[in-house]
């Protein structure tokens, strides 16, 4: 599936883009494994804490093809 | 209920805000201002950096402010995003309710909501040339 990933404040400036269309040998994957995944992939630290939304949501859990996932560091109060 | 909701650089007049949220059933309108400040932490700050996640931040504050139905009959929001310089409006919350317990509940609440549920981020930078997300 097709994935597009956006990335947000801290995020954005560590991993050097706005966004980018990930390709994963999956059908569907849920929130908590996608986590570790994107990590991995965009070489992030283990300890690196971010939240992601799933089309716009926070309360969503499984991404599917074609979803947009944003990346979001810790909200620490706008 | 009535809501509108504006995230962007340009931050409405008072007048805006209070003709919004003007109800003939509404006994009390509530408006929080927040602006930059020039001192944070002891450090002398030049400017903010506000970034957000539009689309999210307007589908959750929607999904949150459904449980405003009795009393409260119009919800103002305005979220300042890009650079802004010190003095400018960072956040303006408006309510109109039937009387003022609702409206100053109704305010804090969604100012809480706003700060530490929400994907908005400010980066600070200060005169001494330095910069830091908060």
């Amino acid at each position: 599936m097709l994935i597009k990933i956006k990335f947000f404040g801290e995020l954005k400036e560590k991993i050097g883009k706005r966004s980018e269309v990930l390709e994963i040998e999956r059908t569907s994957i849920k929130k908590e494994e996608l986590i570790p995944f994107l990590k991995k992939t965009f070489g992030l630290s283990e300890n690196e804490i971010f939240n992601i939304a799933i089309n716009n949501s926070l309360s969503k859990k499984e991404i599917k093809n074609g979803d947009t996932v944003s990346l979001h560091p810790i909200y620490r109060g706008g | 209920m009535e809501v509108r909701i504006i995230i962007n650089k340009n931050s409405p007049s008072l007048e805006e805000v209070k003709n919004f949220l003007r109800e003939k059933k509404a006994g009390a309108i509530f408006i929080f201002n927040g602006a930059v400040r020039s001192v944070n932490d002891g450090k002398e700050v030049e400017k903010l950096e506000y970034e957000v996640d539009k689309e999210t931040v307007e589908n959750e504050l929607k999904k949150f402010l459904k449980k405003y139905k009795k009393n409260v009959y119009k919800i103002f929001i305005y979220q300042a995003e890009g650079i802004l310089p010190v003095g400018e409006d960072t956040i303006i919350i408006g309510v109109s309710s039937e009387s003022r317990k609702e409206a100053f509940s109704a305010c804090e609440e969604i100012l809480e909501f706003m700060k530490h549920k929400l994907p908005v981020w400010k980066k600070e930078y200060y005169k001494n040339g330095k910069n830091h997300w908060l």
